[in-house]
C-alpha cells in the first residue's frame, strides 16, 4: 500500500507551502496597504508566530479531526468551501473519464480490428488531433458552436445530479466532453496497441478454432486482456483530468474546486491552497487505489498472487 | 469404397509472393489416424490451419481444396466456417501454456463452446464442462472447472484444451504437436488419453508431429512432408518397415537407438530451405545423398509403390519406367 505514505508526504508539502514561498506570507496575504497591527493579527490567526514544530503538530491535530482551517477571504471553513464545490469537480472529472474510456477504447478496438485500413487511419488521426488540441481552445470552439450558435446546450452553470439528473447531464456534457477529448485520444492509441498485441496471441486463435463468432473473439477474448494495460493508464489519466478540470471550470464558468483554488492563488488565500492541494492528491490516490482493485478483478493472475 | 471424411486435393498456400504449401493431396477416412511428419518449416501446421480456415494474416489458399464431409471448407465463407469449427472439426495446439485465455476460467472456456454449438444454457453447459474435464482425467474436475489456466499444470492445460476440442464430438480432430511442449512423462499420458478418446468416439485424427515415435505409436497412416510438399505417404507399418524416400530414411536414421554403442546422434546435414528459396527441382536434393543432376530440374511426382506407399523421388520414377 503506497497510498498512506503518499498522503503523508502531500500533507507535509501542503504544510510547508507557507515556508516555501518567498517572502513573508502574512505581508503577501495582507497586501501593501496593511498596517503592522493587521499583520500581527493575521500572523496570529495563521499561527505563524509559534515555533514550527508547534505549527506542524497543530496542522496534523487539526487534520485528524478534518479541520482544514479557515479561509481568509471567504469567511468560511476551508473544508466547507471545498465540499460545496466538490460535486462539480468530481462530476466533471469522472464524467470526462467515463466518456474518454468508453469512446477511446471503442475507437482503439475499431482501429486495431481494421489495422492498416481507412477506418484505422481515420480513428488514429482523430485521436492525434484530440490530444494535440489545447482543451481551453477546444472548449471555447465547442461552446461557440453547440451552445451559442446552435443553442443546444447551456454555455455554463451547474445543477447537482441529485436534484435533476437530466439537467446535470445538460450542463456537464459539453465541459466533460471537452475535457475527455485529449485523454480519449490517449486511450484510443493505448487500446489499439494492446489489442494488436492480444489479437496475435495463441488464445485468440483458440477462440477462433472453437468457432466463436468474430464479435465474441474480439469483445470477450481479446478486449478483456487488452483492457489490463489501459486501466493502468486510466489511473494516471484521472490525475491529468483533475488538473484539466481547473481550466475547464474557468472556460465554462463552473463553480468547482478548480476555480476556488485559482481564486485562492490569485489572492494568496493560503489555507484554501493547502486544503485544495491535499484534496486533489487524496482523490488521485483513491482513484489509483480503485484502479489497483479493478486490475485484480480483470486479471486473475494478480488476484491469486502469481505471475 | 465410402467417401473419405476429409479429402485434400492439390492444396497450395501462399504468403504474399511466397508459396509455403504446394500441391498437397491426401485423404483421411472416418476414424482414421493420419500422422503428418516433417521438420519445422515443412508446412505441417500451415496444412492444418488452411483446413481450419485459420491461416494467419497474409496467408491464402491459392489453389486446390479441402473437403470435409462433402463441404469444401477452403471455399466456405467465414460465417459457415464458424459453424463447423469446434463442432465438426476441432484443433488442439502445441503450446498449452498460451493457448488458453488467462482471464477466463477453464470451465467458461469449455462451456462457451457448448453454448455456441449445442445451444446449452449456462447451467447445463457448466455441468457438461465438469463432465468433459472428468473425461480428460483432470482430477477434482468439479473444483478445477472454476480455476483459471495459470492454476493448472502444463499437462492439465493440454487436457483442458482436449476437453474444449472434444466438447461437441467433432468428426475430425487436428492435433498440432500436442505433446511437444510437455515433459516426457506428461507426453505419454496425453497420448494415451488422445488414443483412448479417438477409439471411444471413432473420430479421425490428423496428428501433426516431428516425433516419429509418436507416429509409430498412434497413426494408421503417415504423410511425410518436406518443404511444403509430400515426400512420402503410406500405411504406418509399411512406411516404417521399408521407407522409400531418402528423406524418410534419413528421418528414421536420425532416431537415436537405445541399443549398441553410443556414437553421436546421427542427423540430416543442412536445414529445410526457407520458402523464399525453395530449389526448382526436388526440394530435398541439396541434402540428399542420392541426388544427381536430374533431381534439380523438375519436382518429382508421387510414384505409387507396393503396399499402398507412394514416394516423390526420381529413384522410383526410373525404376517404374
Amino acid at each position: 500500500m503506497s497510498a498512506l505514505p503518499v498522503l503523508l508526504l502531500v500533507s507535509l508539502m501542503s504544510f510547508a507551502i507557507v515556508w516555501i514561498v518567498p517572502g513573508d506570507v502574512a505581508s503577501e496575504m495582507a497586501g501593501p496597504t496593511a498596517t503592522a497591527e493587521e499583520l500581527a493579527q493575521l500572523r496570529d490567526r495563521l499561527g505563524l508566530n509559534k515555533p514550527w514544530p508547534d505549527q506542524l503538530l497543530g496542522w496534523y491535530s487539526a487534520l485528524a479531526v478534518g479541520d482544514l482551517g479557515q479561509s481568509i477571504l471567504l469567511r468560511q471553513g476551508v473544508g466547507a468551501a471545498i465540499l460545496e464545490r466538490l460535486p462539480v469537480t468530481l462530476s466533471l472529472t469522472f464524467l470526462a473519464l467515463a466518456i474518454a474510456l468508453v469512446l477511446g477504447t471503442a475507437l482503439g478496438v475499431l482501429a486495431a480490428v481494421r489495422a492498416g485500413q481507412g477506418a484505422d487511419r481515420l480513428a488514429m488521426g482523430a485521436a492525434l488531433i484530440g490530444f494535440s488540441l489545447p482543451d481551453f481552445w477546444l472548449g471555447l470552439v465547442l461552446m461557440y458552436v453547440l451552445a451559442v450558435q446552435l443553442a443546444w446546450l447551456p454555455t455554463g452553470g451547474f445543477v447537482p445530479f441529485s436534484q435533476d439528473p437530466l439537467g446535470w447531464l445538460r450542463f456537464m456534457v459539453l465541459p466533460a466532453g471537452t475535457l475527455a477529448l485529449s485523454q480519449m485520444g490517449l486511450f484510443a492509441r493505448m487500446t489499439r496497441a494492446a489489442m494488436l498485441e492480444v489479437l496475435c496471441q495463441d488464445y485468440v486463435r483458440t477462440a477462433r478454432a472453437k468457432g466463436m463468432p468474430g464479435w465474441v473473439v474480439i469483445g470477450k477474448h481479446a478486449f478483456r486482456n487488452a483492457l489490463i494495460p489501459v486501466v493502468t493508464v486510466a489511473g494516471i489519466a484521472s490525475g491529468v483530468l483533475l488538473g484539466g478540470a481547473v481550466v475547464i471550470e474557468q472556460v465554462f464558468s463552473l463553480p468547482g474546486v478548480g476555480r476556488l483554488i485559482i481564486g485562492a492563488i490569485q489572492r494568496r488565500d493560503y489555507p484554501v491552497i493547502q486544503g485544495g492541494l491535499l484534496l486533489t492528491a487524496t482523490i488521485f490516490v483513491l482513484v489509483n487505489l480503485a484502479v489497483d482493485l479493478l486490475y485484480a478483478w480483470l486479471d486473475p493472475r494478480i488476484r491469486h498472487g502469481r505471475g | 469404397m465410402t467417401a473419405p471424411l476429409l479429402s485434400v486435393r492439390d492444396l497450395s498456400v501462399t504468403f504474399g509472393p511466397v508459396r509455403v504449401l504446394e500441391g498437397l493431396s491426401f485423404d483421411l477416412a472416418q476414424g482414421e489416424v493420419l500422422g503428418v511428419v516433417g521438420e519445422s518449416g515443412s508446412g505441417k501446421s500451415m496444412t492444418a490451419l488452411a483446413i481450419m480456415g485459420l491461416l494467419p494474416r497474409g496467408g491464402r489458399v491459392v489453389a486446390g481444396r479441402a473437403v470435409l464431409e462433402g463441404q469444401e471448407v477452403t471455399a466456405l465463407p467465414e460465417r459457415d466456417l464458424q459453424r463447423l469449427r469446434g463442432a465438426r472439426m476441432a484443433m488442439i495446439f502445441q503450446e498449452p501454456m498460451t493457448s488458453l485465455n488467462p482471464v477466463l476460467t477453464v470451465g467458461e472456456q469449455v462451456a462457451e463452446v457448448l453454448r455456441q454449438h449445442r445451444g446449452m444454457n449456462r447451467r447445463a453447459a457448466h455441468a457438461e464442462a465438469v463432465k468433459l474435464l472428468r473425461l480428460v482425467e483432470i482430477p477434482a474436475a468439479e473444483r478445477r472447472v472454476d480455476d483459471y489456466p495459470h492454476q493448472l499444470s502444463g499437462g492439465q492445460r493440454q487436457r483442458a484444451m482436449i476437453a474444449i476440442a472434444l466438447a461437441c464430438r467433432p468428426r475430425l480432430l487436428i492435433a498440432d504437436e500436442p505433446t511437444t511442449a510437455l515433459d516426457a512423462t506428461v507426453q505419454a499420458g496425453i497420448l494415451d488419453l488422445l488414443r483412448g478418446l479417438q477409439r471411444e468416439f471413432g473420430m479421425a485424427v490428423l496428428l501433426i508431429t516431428h516425433d516419429l515415435g509418436v507416429v509409430a505409436d498412434f497413426a494408421d497412416r503417415v504423410l511425410v512432408m518436406y518443404a511444403g510438399r509430400v515426400a512420402e505417404t503410406g500405411p504406418a507399418a509399411a512406411l516404417f518397415a521399408h521407407p522409400q524416400h531418402p528423406y524418410t530414411r534419413a528421418l528414421l536414421a536420425a532416431i537415436p537407438r537405445l541399443t549398441g554403442p553410443i556414437a553421436g546422434l546421427p542427423s540430416i546435414p543442412g536445414v529445410v530451405p526457407s520458402p523464399m528459396d525453395f530449389p526448382a527441382g526436388c526440394r530435398f536434393a541439396p541434402r540428399c545423398p542420392h541426388a544427381h543432376l536430374e533431381c534439380t530440374l523438375a519436382p518429382p511426382p508421387l510414384v505409387p509403390l507396393p503396399d499402398g506407399v507412394a514416394a516423390a523421388c526420381i529413384l522410383h520414377l526410373e525404376r517404374a519406367s
